[in-house]
């Protein structure tokens, strides 16, 4: 019983954090409408550029704060470079071609990095080893705890920016209907810039915070935790927020229990099966938000 | 130099006939970014069928083909709701999927292979499946079907006015290519001798999508063209693997800003037929003439 | 004041409007008027700089040229929008529409003072400001379109069709709506109508516009003439 729910505290931990690399996506998908898929290395950008300069004696959080902001640049080139030629009025384009070009930087990235560092998990600092706290007969891993401290924060943060302040507004008018929203003065390619940024560091904390769990990280990390993050997005219903989070969640959840009680070789096919039962049990998503006529 | 001529275009051009399969999906209107795992399914399906069954290999190969079309018919049915951006992700997370289980089931040899599969293709057959595949893609084209493929990737609400069922075209389009991409990976296990999950990998099917892409996604001729290019580049300049990627990644980014239909649109095409139909017009004018 | 002078557009093939010059000052409002296909629409997504290639040059408030600016500073000048359809938020709620509206402003200063005053003069949207803005009817959505565009009080207000599909009672309204703003603050109003009931009760003068050219000038009088003015629509000798 307690071994459940330990499992399901780590789950959740794990869970919110997809849904932040989840939430990255959805937010570069809705002010921009193309699937980024470069934005999987965030993930993976945080944290060995965080190894790499506590290697070189930098400070623990100012390593992380560098690490960011490194992350956030990462987003604003590929989106200055690759996307934005692609977005506005009066420009012709192969629509799958953006898309398409997203993959190659990914596995650019992907693989000058790999090339640099090699393919061997290198090892993340973890601050401090935390003794297990004990809460009756169970024992909670602190990590997680801490984990799901920061997402919630995150989350709260987000959701405060989104529906409570000006750029927020602005982000939703841009999402919805970039011409009207143009009209009452908005800079649509300053509002997505931002919400690129940050959505990078989204992805670039969500990637710290694997890295602290598993106490690696890897040059390849981005694509695997990035596709899980782009599954939770879809079974989330694609547009909606509350939707992957929801669905990160059940992810987390799920491949907590199903690597406890059946193998942990089967991890990727939750991920799929979920995907898979999604689309023929509820194909919207799990939660559906009236948008944009271009979306899924 | 001939001698090792063979190990060395047998490769390519088992690609070229799973590119081709890409072409006919991308032909429809969809990205697939795991298509190398019906490549696997192929040469598996096939490379069991002429362990177990003792089936000839030719027919085998076609089995593993038949498999791969039907694995792939039911995927795109059940993902075809989702817009081509999601159905790429789809894709991948499918071929992931794949990937693991094969792995880890030992029926199928496990993360090291299946071994003992009678070696019975050499060049000679692969360049002949080849040719056929290429045949069937032009016919395809030719037919109404083909158009009809068309009209769906360019406007599902127009297709959809013309009495046309999207999911139908989308599904048979993704089982043709599935199938070519099958009977690719059937060849490759009967010339080897072997197939194992690493031929399946992630990175296999976005080579296909990278030599697909950069080649000209709209022609036939583009996916020869791209994989010839980029898959014998290797034997030219030798690079490690991890440069190799990146380079390729990059390239496929810069072709996708700079030309986003790739090196062989379908303008260029237009451009030689008609230029082809006056050199035949001329020359018949001549001939009367005369 | 609104003054353009031999604007001509086009979407990459062939002009849709052409060498239309024409001028509104503050607190007037011209009407164009003319069939479907004719440009009017053209006119103010032009001026909005919707359009990728727009010649001739068009002045906004204070004398500032906005033609070739990106449509935000545009609409920074102090150019509002009521683009045909509405363009409402659906997924925002009234208020959040309104502060959207308000954002072409900049200042958060004056903000629940220009709030009340748009309020005041909708007061069917003080009821429903929390409410998302896709579950109003046609025609207070309509309104809340107006509203938005006034609450950052523009010299200059372009309306696309603001009466398309609404009942006869509501086209009223509109109509009293634009008198309103006329007599009240004054911005220079570019009104395209195809409803030309409309534009007789609001309209100071009118523009016939035909295949992207002017080829008529209406004064009060002469939008009231129906002769006249049929004649002016279906292009016979005036």
């Amino acid at each position: 019983m307690e071994f459940v729910v330990q499992q399901f505290i780590s789950g959740l931990a794990a869970g919110g954090t997809y849904a932040l690399v989840a939430l990255g996506f959805v937010l570069i998908f809705g002010v921009l409408n193309i699937l980024n898929i470069a934005h999987v290395q965030t993930v993976m950008l945080a944290p060995i550029s965080l190894i790499l300069l506590v290697n070189q004696g930098v400070p623990l959080i100012v390593a992380g704060a560098l690490s960011l902001v490194a992350t956030g640049v990462f987003g604003a080139l590929v989106f200055l470079l690759a996307l934005k030629p692609f977005v506005g009025p009066g420009r012709k384009a192969t629509y799958l071609a953006p898309f398409i070009a997203t993959f190659g930087i990914s596995l650019l990235v992907e693989h000058l990095v790999g090339a640099q560092i090699g393919s061997e998990p290198r090892a993340f600092p973890v601050p401090t080893q935390f003794d297990l706290w004990q809460i009756g007969p169970i024992y909670i891993v602190p990590i997680n705890v801490i984990n799901l401290a920061i997402v919630s924060g995150m989350l709260v943060v987000l959701a405060l920016i989104i529906n409570r302040t000006n750029f927020g507004r602005a982000m939703r008018a841009v999402a919805e209907n970039p011409e009207v929203a143009a009209a009452q003065g908005i800079s649509v390619d300053r509002v997505v810039l931002l919400t690129v940024i940050g959505a990078s560091v989204f992805g670039g904390i969500s990637g710290l915070l694997f890295a602290a769990d598993s106490h690696v990280a890897t040059a390849f990390m981005g694509l695997d935790y990035g596709l899980k993050g782009l599954v939770v997005m879809i079974v989330g219903g694609v547009a909606s927020p509350v939707g992957a989070v929801i669905a990160g969640l059940l992810l987390g959840v799920l491949e907590s229990v199903a690597v406890a009680y059946i193998s942990s070789v089967y991890r990727d096919v939750i991920t799929f099966g979920m995907l898979f039962a999604v689309l023929i049990l509820r194909p919207q998503g799990l939660l559906v938000i009236a948008s944009r006529e271009a979306r899924t | 130099m001939m001698d090792i001529l063979p190990s060395i275009l047998t490769p390519v051009l088992v690609n070229c006939i799973a590119v081709v399969g890409l072409y006919v999906i991308a032909a429809s209107g969809r990205i697939s970014a795991g298509h190398a795992a019906f490549f696997g399914i192929g040469g598996y399906a096939s490379g069991l069928t002429s362990i177990h069954l003792a089936v000839p290999p030719l027919l085998s190969v076609a089995l593993g083909m038949v498999v791969a079309a039907l694995v792939g018919a039911a995927f795109a049915l059940i993902a075809d709701r989702l817009s081509h951006w999601f159905f790429a992700v789809a894709t991948l997370a499918f071929a992931v999927m794949v990937l693991s289980l094969v792995s880890t089931v030992d029926a199928l040899g496990g993360a090291t292979g299946l071994y003992g599969i009678p070696i019975a293709v050499g060049l000679g057959e692969v360049a002949g499946a080849l040719i056929l595949a290429v045949g069937f893609a032009i016919w395809l084209d030719s037919t109404d079907f083909g158009r009809t493929m068309r009209a769906v990737r360019d406007s599902e609400p127009a297709a959809r006015a013309l009495a046309i069922n999207p999911t139908y075209v989308r599904c048979i389009a993704y089982a043709l290519g599935t199938g070519l991409a099958g009977a690719a990976g059937g060849l490759w296990s009967h010339y080897l001798g072997l197939i194992k999950p690493g031929d399946m990998s992630l990175d296999r099917s976005l080579l296909y999508l990278i030599y697909l892409s950069i080649g000209g996604i709209e022609h036939w001729i583009g996916a020869l063209l791209g994989t010839f290019l980029l898959d014998l580049l290797p034997e030219f300049i030798r690079f490690s693997r991890g440069y190799r990627f990146a380079l390729f990644g990059g390239l496929l980014a810069l072709v996708m800003v700079l030309r986003p239909s790739g090196i062989v649109g379908r303008a260029e095409v237009d451009k030689v037929k008609v230029a082809w139909t006056k050199l035949r017009r001329f020359g018949l004018t001549r001939r009367s003439s005369a | 004041m609104l003054a353009l002078e031999n604007v001509s557009a086009s979407y990459g093939y062939g002009k849709v409007i052409e060498g239309i010059s024409l001028r509104v000052n503050a607190g007037e409002i011209c009407a164009i008027l003319g069939a479907n296909g004719a440009g009017k629409t053209s006119i103010l997504r032009a001026i909005m700089g919707f359009l990728p290639s727009v010649t001739g040059s068009i002045t906004g408030p204070d004398g500032v040229r906005i033609d070739g600016l990106p449509t935000h500073q545009i609409a920074r000048a102090g150019v509002g929008y009521v683009p045909e359809g509405r363009g409402i938020l659906y997924s925002l709620t009234v208020r959040d529409n309104l502060l959207v509206g308000a954002m072409r402003e900049g200042r958060a200063a004056s903000l629940d003072a220009r709030m009340e005053s748009v309020l005041r003069k909708f007061p069917i949207l003080r009821e429903r400001l929390d409410q998302d803005a896709g579950l109003l009817s046609g025609g207070q959505q309509q309104m809340l379109a107006i509203a938005r565009a006034l609450i950052s009080a523009p010299r200059v207000l372009l309306l696309d069709e603001p009466s398309l599909g609404l009942a006869p009672l509501i086209r009223r309204d509109i109509a009293e709506t634009l008198v309103t703003i006329k007599r009240d603050r004054g911005p220079a109003v570019l009104l395209v109508e195809q409803d030309v009931k409309v534009a007789q009760r609001s309209a100071d003068f009118a523009l016939v516009l035909r295949r992207g050219r002017l080829i008529k000038r209406l004064d009060a009088s002469g939008l009231v003439d129906r002769e006249g003015l049929r004649n002016a629509y279906l292009g016979q000798s005036a």
